[in-house]
């Protein structure tokens, strides 16, 4: 499965460089036209259209990030659908005051579309944010074997 | 000594990632399943075996809270036939029972072994790089790597 796995570790790679540099248009092609971003909280969006608009309303307040996807695994191959998993850390600086360091991990479904893998759904979880690791770290809640 | 091919060199990484998401899950049997059944990892002392070196583990990470850890780069130096060489440098996001914190920079020195088309790791030894605090305050080492 290297092939698939490099494939889909491009698309994820992809989709922290659009948000590292803000190009909007290279984050939304990362998504399949009906993908939904369950980004943790009330009326995740779905669609293109619908993400666009988040992540207009996301990066407004956003005065600074860095997002790199570190490791990652592909579960599951089945014909062009696919379920994956990637680790980032993030350092953002959301308005004046909040420096935030965190890491993440996002759950996601990926289908082919004429060759090229998308995501069908991201579901982020937060598994640290803080301060110099000062802050609060959260149990990897998808997972019952902690 | 064989250069490894692009095939082999993500096979192998694979390997390391899925060792990483094992450990952040807490999961057994995915963190044994990346050894072969006769794998040495040596921390200090070597431990040999799955069937030592999985409740050894499982051990381990009972008396730890939250450990997220993150491959960052690695190596492949060799591939002969079916045993490779190669190194991955890690990140180690550690809360400890006793209220302790640290992020740990490590890189784990390896030897892989394929069986049945599949990468294993064979041995595995751990090498800290830096360990403390994340404002770098803490202590660094000095990478040594058997030739």
């Amino acid at each position: 499965m290297p092939d698939e796995y490099t494939a889909i570790r491009q698309l994820c790679e992809r989709y922290v460089d659009a948000i590292n540099r803000r190009d909007a248009e290279a984050w939304i092609a990362t998504w399949a036209p009906d993908g939904v971003w369950e980004y943790g909280g009330d009326n995740p969006p779905r669609g293109r259209a619908e993400l666009a608009r988040f992540w207009e309303r996301a990066m407004a307040d956003m005065r600074a990030v860095v997002m790199l996807v570190n490791s990652g695994v592909v579960d599951s191959v089945n014909g062009d659908t696919a379920s994956a998993r990637w680790y980032h850390t993030e350092d953002v600086q959301i308005g004046e005051e909040t420096r935030m360091a965190g890491v993440t991990v996002y759950e996601d479904d990926l289908v082919r579309i004429d060759g090229e893998w998308l995501f069908a759904k991201r579901t982020h979880e937060l598994l640290y944010s803080g301060d110099d690791l000062h802050g609060d770290f959260y149990p990897y809640m998808a997972w019952e074997h902690h | 000594m064989g250069k490894p091919t692009v095939e082999d060199y993500t096979a192998i990484r694979m390997v390391a990632e899925r060792y990483v998401d094992a450990v952040n899950r807490f999961d057994a049997e995915a963190w044994g399943q990346t050894w072969a059944p006769d794998g040495e990892w040596n921390v200090g002392e070597v431990h040999k075996g799955r069937e030592v070196m999985v409740p050894l583990w499982t051990n381990i990470m009972g008396s730890i809270p939250n450990v997220y850890m993150h491959v960052y780069s690695g190596v492949v130096d060799d591939v002969t036939g079916d045993t490779a060489r190669g190194r991955w440098y890690m990140g180690e996001f550690l809360n400890m029972a006793d209220g302790s914190r640290s992020m740990n920079s490590i890189c784990y020195v390896d030897t892989y072994t394929r069986i049945d088309g599949q990468w294993y790791i064979q041995t595995r030894e751990f090498q800290a790089l830096y360990r403390g605090p994340a404002d770098l305050s803490g202590e660094f080492a000095k990478i040594a790597v058997p030739v």
